[in-house]
């Protein structure tokens, strides 16, 4: 084989890089050509030392896939790399097996992370880093004029959002869990709301509320604390 | 030798040649090569996956003859992992040859302990 055919070869299977990628892979091949030729090897000599252009493709394939799903978190990126590691051989694909399970597992998390929290459950811990069970969406669109709506440092909820804030006298959707307990004290608007947050909820004190099966929602507000 | 020995000492023998000074793809992968028995292909692979993961820079020299070379060397982290990895290799090698030796030392046939 001689070297064009060696670069060809390779390039074909690297057609999905990005054009740079294969600029710079190509450009590292060439050098290696020109280096051995100047030593005083043939070309031939030289791809036949080189090994497999389709095998070497396949690895920097799966390698730069690897590389593209770990840094955008993409789902897609993942199964390209998934499915490039594949062609490599089992061996191979256990080797790689490890970043790809990392990588998937991150994504996972995102995304379960997000779904429970557009479904409004919400990451609710009791003070003690317990999970809270019950702790669903629920509408509690008077939670602005409730008095009881107040946070810890005894502020009401609206008092809280700044002034000029077209949403402030929007009606909101408030996060709280079954028994009541205000898990956010800002109106949830769409996802966008919440995305973003961890809500850390206390536990409501035992003889706030006794023998209470369905309270009125958010109330008391006093239990609530919420890390940004 | 065995392919899979092979895969896992060759990060480990590319980060050994550049700690001692930079060289140019073409260089490594003749000490590489001249030590080891691969595709010379398969390095520079390698060479990328290392470089991506910070642990090796390169930089652009003139040749004597023809055109620049792209030299390579280390980074701190890849000094680190250098190091990481050469001791973890003389402790495994350290086990393995002390079970190997072990079962030279066992008459064959019979059962210690």
């Amino acid at each position: 084989m001689e070297k064009s055919e060696f670069l060809e070869r390779l390039s074909a299977r690297l057609k999905d890089l990005p054009d740079d990628e294969v600029q710079e892979i190509i450009g590292d091949y060439e050098e290696h050509f020109a280096a051995g030729v100047e030593a005083g090897r043939t070309e031939t000599a030289i791809a036949a030392a080189l090994g497999d252009p389709d095998e070497i493709g396949k690895q920097l394939c799966a390698a730069s896939h690897l590389k593209t799903a770990e840094q955008t978190g993409s789902f897609a990126a993942l199964c390209r790399a998934a499915l490039a590691t594949f062609g490599l051989g089992l061996f191979n694909f256990c080797i790689a097996l490890v970043p790809i399970v990392v990588a998937a597992s991150i994504i996972f998390a995102i995304f379960v992370t997000g779904v429970s929290l557009a479904l409004g459950g919400g990451v609710a811990l009791g003070r003690h880093g317990r999970a809270l069970p019950g702790a669903a969406r629920h509408d509690c669109d008077h939670a602005l004029r409730d008095p009881a709506c107040e946070d810890r440092d005894g502020r009401r909820a609206h008092r809280r959002r700044t002034a000029g804030d077209s949403r402030e006298h929007l009606p909101g959707t408030f996060l709280c869990t079954g028994d009541g307990t205000l898990l956010q004290d800002e109106p949830l608007y769409g996802q966008e709301g919440i995305s973003q947050r961890t809500m850390i909820l206390r536990r409501p004190e035992p003889h706030n509320r006794p023998g209470m099966e369905r309270p009125a929602p958010c109330t008391p507000a006093r239990s609530v604390s919420r890390q940004r | 030798m065995n392919v899979q020995f092979k895969k896992g000492v060759l990060d480990l023998c590319v980060l050994s040649l550049l700690s001692r000074k930079a060289r140019y793809g073409y260089e490594i992968v003749q000490e590489i090569s001249g030590a080891i028995e691969i595709s010379e292909g398969t390095v520079y692979p390698l060479l990328r996956r290392l470089k991506n993961e910070g642990h090796l820079e390169t930089y652009l020299q003139e040749s004597t003859s023809g055109p620049p070379r792209k030299y390579y060397h280390l980074t701190e982290s890849g000094r680190a992992l250098h190091a990481r990895l050469r001791e973890e290799w003389f402790l495994f090698v350290g086990q393995v040859n002390r079970f190997l030796r072990d079962e030279m030392n066992e008459p064959p046939g019979e059962n210690r302990g």
